[in-house]
């Protein structure tokens, strides 16, 4: 082939421009120590990246709510103890076996203030905080959970532990979107067990406007037009049709929220009591990398988070037992009480309170051991995680960083080619014949 | 037997050509390393005895040359490597055009280091954990709040950059790619006016040639082109090049370029869909008359689809190709797949989380497009007015019923459903609901950044390839075009002793005559 000086000196610096680049990314890689720094350089090994990446600010989420909750249930634990304690002491016979059926009524007296102390004690327990979360108000953290009505008897979140009546509401209420309908405390429990519909539908019998009682099956229908407000729907309860016989005042029907919103249609039952069961069994989740699975209604799968809720009526109990006694802890050392202060107080009671109150401690207890449990599952679920945390970093480490020597190897070899190819230059660039004509 | 006098000429004639191929020689050096440039030649013959045919002519061996003659000058250039240099420069120019555009493309998408936008949807997850354990606290939603908003920044952000990014590609399409190749075509059609009347007159004009050739060179980086030449006889014996030069289509179909002194350009089209198009005109910017190309229909010029390689393709399919957001769907992925896919992410992001945290009877959408009402896009996302307006409480803790009269504002079942929803395998879909990807959030921006990494990754291979084939071509074509300057030196020195030669020749024959004329008849004189 023919060759003219033109190619050879081409040729010539276009290696040593690759041979200068070369040399400027071995030089990256050596002082980075970068895999890549691109994705198109490597971009399988980016892809792998970016998902440990992700891993890692993950678990980092995981650990941390992992330890907030363990603080969290080790705060929930000491005050479980301490109440615990206390009601034991009763419950054991310590306190109550120096009554007798013929105690006077100066000696009970002592021992039943002795009990109302073990009262307060209980409440301020329940209502410990864990920063500013009240830990044992279940799915209400900002309130104290445990208050005492007027007439001394125990609300846990404004319900009375023993039936389940909202204490603190005007009569029976419902919910439909932001409006609260208070069905008026005269009207008593008249509307307990209806519903509520409140329907946009010109067809219906009852006019745009109106509202209909109607008692024969249980319901209330509001006809509301496009754009009616909280007001309005207020004015049409107020001056509902009976259809059928009921004794009610629906004057004393209103609604709360912001009235000049707009009313949306919706159905709510009409009660004046909560299920306390409900309330016993609400639970508060957070993720601690179990595989969360939640359903869009809002229902997590309990095995893929972790239940931080306590309601303090889990363990303190709620409702009334076989024998007619409250199974509250609270509410039994109450009536324990009011019964010793008693001028003709009768011990067979008092005996049958006292056993009431011995099958709660041990489900109190029960209750202290099992929260001893999942404190553990957060500790172990902890080790877990750092375990992951550090595996995940290795993983990183391997798929986006180079081993320093190999680094510096490369970049050293490179360096030689470079000087190389420099020290041919020269050569290259050869005198031609012309140098030798004379 | 020829006159006494005739040696001469033929010395004459020797001098001639010696002194002619020093000339060219000498030129050729001079322009070693002149761009361009082709090695030249002087194309001689030798001169045959006259008087063969002649009546009375003498004994047959008596038939002497009448010496060397100039028949012109030429160059020295393989037509065949021209054909190949310029079908390889077609591929270059496509790969070259996409590596421009990929580049920058690269800049939004292509960093491992710098993943601020996967960063940022870690960091919203972790302000919503935080939520999930305080559930409605203001400062907490807040948070959450400006996360979002950071996350909203940075898809209009990608979405503006990716927006910038077709515009410089538009710009460099029209006010690079086809304005320099009509430039290159009106001065071809120029230049061969201008070597045609140098052939009438007689002169070959390979300087213009050479500019000619890098002109034909330069277009054909462009689009696939082949040049055909012919020589036509314009009478009195004069024979002039005429050259021609044809686009040629995928499918074979031929349009004309250039066609001796007339000329086509060619122009940018962009339709209200932002597709853009390349119109085949006159050189007055008259449209085309598609009867000139026969059976081959061509609407309006327009041969945006005929196009497939050179970096008009190659421009055109990072302008116009949107991969699997085309219908039907290909793998050819242009700035628009990038932006419909960013637009689909932040749509789904929107409509997922805007879903999660609505209830039939309450809808509290996160975001919408500013202006509302139209389909949210990257460009186009905003915190919704609503959230904005918010002082807190925004985000639906709970979706369970709850007992009327009983607080539950710190059940975060739905804050954990929201949660739940980064991990889920979404469905990405284009705008008209065709499915295009499967995955999570995150896992749609990573598929974003490999799906542009693989792509240059492909490309740069391509393209080295074709730089090192046409590197390779180019390198046969100096082998046999370019000036060696030893081979020039030789020649240089064997010239010259021509030269010298030739000039003995003539001393020989001046002493020859000297004999007859000066010492012949003189004996007793």
């Amino acid at each position: 082939m023919r060759i003219t000086n033109g190619m050879i000196a081409g040729k010539y610096s276009r290696n040593l421009n690759s041979a200068i680049s070369a040399l400027d990314y071995y030089n990256n890689r050596a002082t980075t120590l970068r895999r890549f720094d691109k994705v198109s350089e490597d971009p399988v090994s980016a892809a792998k990246a970016f998902r440990l990446r992700r891993a890692y600010f993950e678990n980092d989420n995981f650990h941390n709510n992992t330890s907030n909750a363990e603080n969290q249930m080790l705060t929930a634990e000491t005050s479980m103890r301490a109440i615990n304690t206390t009601v034991q002491e009763v419950a054991t016979g310590d306190i109550m076996k120096a009554v007798t059926a013929t105690s006077g009524l100066d000696e009970r007296n002592i021992i039943a203030a002795k009990l109302r102390k073990t009262m307060e004690s209980i409440v301020a327990s329940a209502n410990t905080q864990y920063g500013d979360k009240y830990i044992f108000g279940g799915s209400d953290a900002k309130k104290p959970p445990l208050t005492i009505a007027q007439d001394g008897t125990l609300l846990y979140r404004g319900v009375d532990v023993n039936t389940g009546k909202l204490v603190n509401e005007d009569g029976a209420i419902a919910k439909v979107g932001d409006f609260k309908i208070s069905f008026g405390e005269d009207n008593g429990q008249s509307f307990n067990g209806y519903t509520i519909n409140i329907i946009n539908d010109p067809a219906s019998p009852v006019a745009f406007g109106d509202a209909e009682i109607e008692v024969a099956t249980n319901t209330i229908t509001v006809n509301l037009p496009n754009g009616a407000t909280g007001q309005d729907l207020q004015d049409a309860l107020q001056s509902a049709t009976i259809d059928g016989v009921l004794s009610v005042d629906v004057s004393k029907i209103t609604v709360s929220g912001d009235l000049t919103k707009e009313a949306k249609v919706g159905t709510s039952a009409i009660s004046d009591r909560v299920d306390l069961n409900e309330l016993a069994k609400e639970t508060v989740y957070i993720d601690l990398g179990l595989g969360l699975s939640v359903s869009a209604d809002g229902n997590v799968n309990a095995q893929s988070a972790f239940n931080t809720s306590i309601p303090a009526i889990s363990f303190l109990g709620y409702g009334m037992d076989a024998n007619g006694n409250p199974k509250n802890i609270y509410s039994l050392l109450g009536e324990m009480a009011t019964e010793l202060e008693k001028e003709n107080f009768s011990y067979e009671r008092l005996t049958s309170l006292e056993d009431s109150l011995k099958t709660q401690s041990v489900d109190l207890l029960s209750s202290v051991t099992e929260l001893g449990v999942r404190s553990n599952f957060l500790t172990t679920s902890k080790t877990r995680l750092e375990d992951a945390t550090y595996n995940i970093k290795v993983q990183i480490n391997e798929t986006e960083y180079l081993d320093a020597a190999e680094a510096i190897m490369d970049f050293k070899l490179q360096e030689y080619i470079y000087n190389a190819a420099l020290s041919m230059g020269s050569k290259v660039i050869q005198p031609s014949f012309l140098d030798f004509m004379r | 037997m020829r006159s006494t006098f005739g040696g001469f000429y033929v010395a004459k004639s020797g001098l001639d050509v010696a002194r002619s191929n020093i000339e060219t020689t000498g030129n050729n050096i001079t322009n070693a390393n002149s761009i361009g440039f082709t090695r030249q030649r002087l194309d001689t013959y030798a001169v045959g005895s006259y008087r063969g045919t002649m009546r009375y002519a003498t004994d047959a061996s008596m038939y002497i040359g009448e010496g060397a003659k100039i028949s012109g000058t030429s160059q020295m250039r393989d037509p065949y490597l021209d054909v190949r240099y310029r079908s390889e420069a077609a591929k270059l120019g496509s790969t070259g055009a996409q590596s421009e555009v990929l580049k920058d493309l690269g800049y939004v998408f292509d960093s491992a280091t710098e993943t601020e936008f996967d960063t940022q949807f870690s960091d919203f997850i972790k302000q919503l954990q935080a939520l999930a354990e305080s559930p409605s606290d203001p400062v907490t939603e807040n948070i959450v709040k400006t996360s979002a908003t950071t996350i909203l920044q940075l898809f209009r952000q990608n979405a503006t950059e990716l927006n910038t990014i077709k515009n410089q590609a538009k710009t460099e399409f029209t006010s690079g790619a086809v304005r320099t190749a009509n430039l290159a075509l009106q001065s071809i059609g120029e230049l061969n006016q201008a070597i045609r009347s140098a052939n009438i007159s007689g002169n070959p004009a390979l300087e213009l040639k050479d500019d000619r050739n890098m002109l034909i060179d330069q277009l054909s980086e462009y689009l696939n082109i082949e040049v055909t030449t012919k020589e036509v006889d314009v009478g009195s014996g004069a024979i002039v090049e005429e050259l021609s030069i044809n686009f040629v289509a995928s499918n074979g179909d031929k349009f004309n370029l250039v066609n001796n002194d007339k000329f086509r350009q060619f122009e940018v089209t962009e339709a209200i869909d932002g597709t853009f198009g390349l119109v085949l005109t006159e050189s007055n910017g008259a449209l085309v008359d598609s009867s000139d190309f026969g059976s081959i229909a061509l609407v309006d010029g327009d041969i945006t689809s005929q196009i497939k390689s050179g970096a008009f393709s190659g421009y055109l399919s990072m302008l116009n190709d949107k991969g699997e957001f085309d219908t039907p769907p290909t793998t050819k992925r242009g700035i628009g797949y990038y932006q419909e896919m960013l637009d689909s992410l932040a749509n789904k992001f929107a409509d997922v989380l805007n879903e999660a945290n609505s209830t039939a009877d309450n809808v509290k959408p996160l975001f919408e497009s500013d202006p509302p009402g139209a389909r949210i896009t990257a460009s186009n996302i905003a915190i919704s007015q609503a959230w904005a307006n918010s002082a807190g409480g925004y985000i639906t803790n709970s979706k369970k019923p709850i007992s009327p009269g009983v607080e539950n504002g710190d059940d975060s079942s739905n804050i954990l459903y929201i949660i739940s929803q980064f991990r889920a395998e979404l469905t990405f879909e284009s705008a008209d609901g065709t499915a295009i990807f499967k995955g999570s959030f995150q896992e749609c921006i990573s598929n974003i950044s490999t799906t542009l990494g693989l792509q240059i990754k492909g490309n740069k291979r391509i393209h080295d390839t074709n730089i090192s084939n046409i590197q390779e071509v180019d390198y046969l074509r100096q082998s046999v075009s370019g000036v060696n300057l030893d081979e020039e030196g030789i020649n240089l020195i064997m010239y010259n002793q021509s030269l010298t030669a030739a000039s003995r020749f003539m001393t020989t024959l001046d002493e020859a005559l000297e004999t007859i004329v000066m010492r012949m008849g003189i004996v007793g004189r």
